[in-house]
């Protein structure tokens, strides 16, 4: 994992940026608190399905959704030349990791909207981490780019055996699981990020939740907001399959 | 305050930090992984007792349940002079702070149990900070000096309407209780002693509790061990302080520097926390070891 990056559509990764400033920032400025709980519930939404493919991944080529894991190539930090990182520790219980510099704050923080970017930060990384290794995951943020005076955000991450149902022991950690055969040896391939899957994604949470809190008024609205980018990218009769 | 004030607050909370270190010593290096798994439930249970109870005494007392009540009459902890700390911001909704000197971390350095300081800091602030905001606290304790190689620790918590029912957010913000007056004399302050012995009993308690409940039997065992070795340090800490300042372990010694009550019968918090057998076990392996070794024949 570490000095390596996953190469990134740096281009497709900043629209994504600005589909989800864009749909916020006008969600919240219509709806007020209302507005900003839509969006926060988009968030999660948006993690937990992001966390769930990550999970099937690591799954699906053999791989403990276990902290380590789950921090490799294509999880929960942007993708990219863009993303600077200090790594400070990695195993499967602890990851804590320094982002220098990060491609979603530098274009939430130059349109002036650190605010509306904290949001994204302060749902997504709990949700995925929960949805993809266990809700008995604790995630800690400390210091974020989005927050006025950081210079860098700061993740510290636990998922403790001693916390988990003895079911999720198994399933997280080669030594818990009697059926785990040799350690890989193999560092698990890269998981790419497709942004422009993002933004088909992101949309359906925005959508799915701004109805459900707002009615048909939010779901319009949330239509309106989302349309540019949606012609922009010229997907608007692709379907959701990934 | 003078500095023989201060050195009786130093102790009040020192002491059931050794408490707590003592047992969990016993449960984590003797108990395997069951005791690991007991004593992060313990210190789960006692930060949700302590949330729980403080959201309900800021709500009985008419106060909003949000990040700024929770630092200020939201504190049950009482102030001792060693703790620093750099708070960066202090709203309702978010809460960043530093602290630079913690003695909770300095009591584990002392006794080589960083890793049981470990333990408490990822359970405690998660577990206390979430119960007093209805489920809804956002903790991020990012770097603790408790994690090796960090010299501090990174508060950051945050508390949103936007994640609040309609009932939480009346209960927590102003500008959505219409008509809402704040109360116009301040709540009390936590008293040292009184303070103190509440966060003592409520430590002990919950360890018990957890190991009894993990393991049976043994757990109860390595609690009373546990116990026996702190009340003998507690001891050697209390003489020695006491040599320092050229006193000796009399009753009034006793009285101001250790948070519990010396007639335990006399506990009002027993009627709520004598459950298996606490209160006995108590007496039995930490009053009469520390009595016995600082020479002190009882009440």
């Amino acid at each position: 994992m570490k000095g390596y990056k996953l190469l990134c559509d740096n281009q497709a990764q900043d629209r994504w940026a600005d589909y989800y400033l864009t749909t916020a920032k006008g969600l919240g400025e219509r709806f007020g608190m209302l507005g900003r709980a839509a969006v926060r519930d988009a968030i999660r939404m948006f993690a937990q399905l992001q966390g769930q493919h990550r999970r099937d991944f690591l799954v699906e080529h053999g791989y403990k959704p276990h902290l380590a894991n789950l921090f490799g190539l294509g999880g929960p930090l942007p993708c990219g030349d863009r993303c600077i990182k200090e790594w400070i520790r990695v195993s499967p219980q602890e990851v804590f990791v320094n982002v220098a510099q990060c491609p979603y704050a530098l274009r939430w923080n130059a349109a002036g909207e650190p605010e509306v970017g904290k949001m994204f930060c302060e749902e997504y990384y709990p949700a995925y981490v929960h949805q993809a290794a266990s809700e008995k995951a604790q995630i800690n943020t400390g210091r974020e780019l989005v927050n006025e005076g950081d210079t860098y955000c700061r993740l510290s991450v636990y998922l403790r055996p001693a916390n988990l149902p003895e079911k999720q022991r198994g399933e997280l950690f080669d030594e818990f699981d009697p059926s785990m055969g040799l350690p890989q040896k193999e560092a698990c391939p890269p998981q790419p990020v497709d942004y422009n899957q993002w933004i088909l994604e992101l949309h359906t949470c925005f959508v799915t939740c701004a109805q459900q809190r707002l009615g048909q008024e939010g779901l319009e609205w949330t239509e309106t907001l989302s349309r540019p980018f949606l012609a922009e990218n010229n997907m608007n009769n692709l379907s959701m399959g990934r | 305050m003078n500095r023989l004030e201060e050195i009786k607050l130093e102790n009040l909370q020192d002491s059931w930090v050794i408490m707590y270190t003592f047992i969990a010593q016993e449960l984590f290096d003797r108990g395997g992984f069951q005791g690991e798994i007991a004593l992060r439930e313990a210190v789960r249970r006692y930060g949700r007792d302590r949330g729980l109870t403080n959201r309900q005494r800021l709500i009985d007392n008419n106060i909003k349940i949000n990040l700024e009540t929770l630092f200020h009459e939201g504190r049950d902890r009482p102030g001792e002079p060693r703790f620093l700390s750099k708070v960066i911001r202090s709203t309702r909704e978010e809460r960043i702070s530093d602290t630079l000197i913690c003695s909770f971390a300095d009591v584990w350095k002392k006794y080589n149990a960083k890793h049981l300081g470990r333990i408490y800091c990822e359970e405690f602030h998660i577990e206390c900070y979430k119960a007093f905001g209805f489920g809804q606290t956002k903790v991020n304790l990012s770097r603790s000096m408790t994690q090796d190689g960090d010299d501090r620790c990174f508060f950051y918590h945050t508390y949103r309407p936007e994640n609040l029912t309609d009932e939480q957010r009346r209960l927590s913000f102003e500008e959505y209780d219409p008509g809402y007056v704040k109360p116009s004399t301040p709540m009390p302050k936590p008293e040292g002693k009184s303070g103190f012995n509440m966060l003592w009993i409520k430590m002990y308690f919950y360890l018990l509790e957890a190991a009894v409940e993990q393991l049976g039997e043994t757990g109860r065992m390595l609690v009373a061990n546990g116990l026996r070795h702190g009340a003998v340090e507690q001891a050697k800490v209390f003489l020695e302080q006491a040599r320092a300042t050229e006193r000796e372990v009399d009753q009034i010694y006793l009285v101001d520097h250790l948070p519990l009550n010396l007639d335990i019968d006399g506990e009002p918090l027993w009627e709520t926390y004598d459950k298996h057998g606490a209160k006995q076990l108590l007496r039995d392996c930490f009053y009469k070891v520390l009595f016995q070794e600082v020479g002190y024949e009882g009440i």
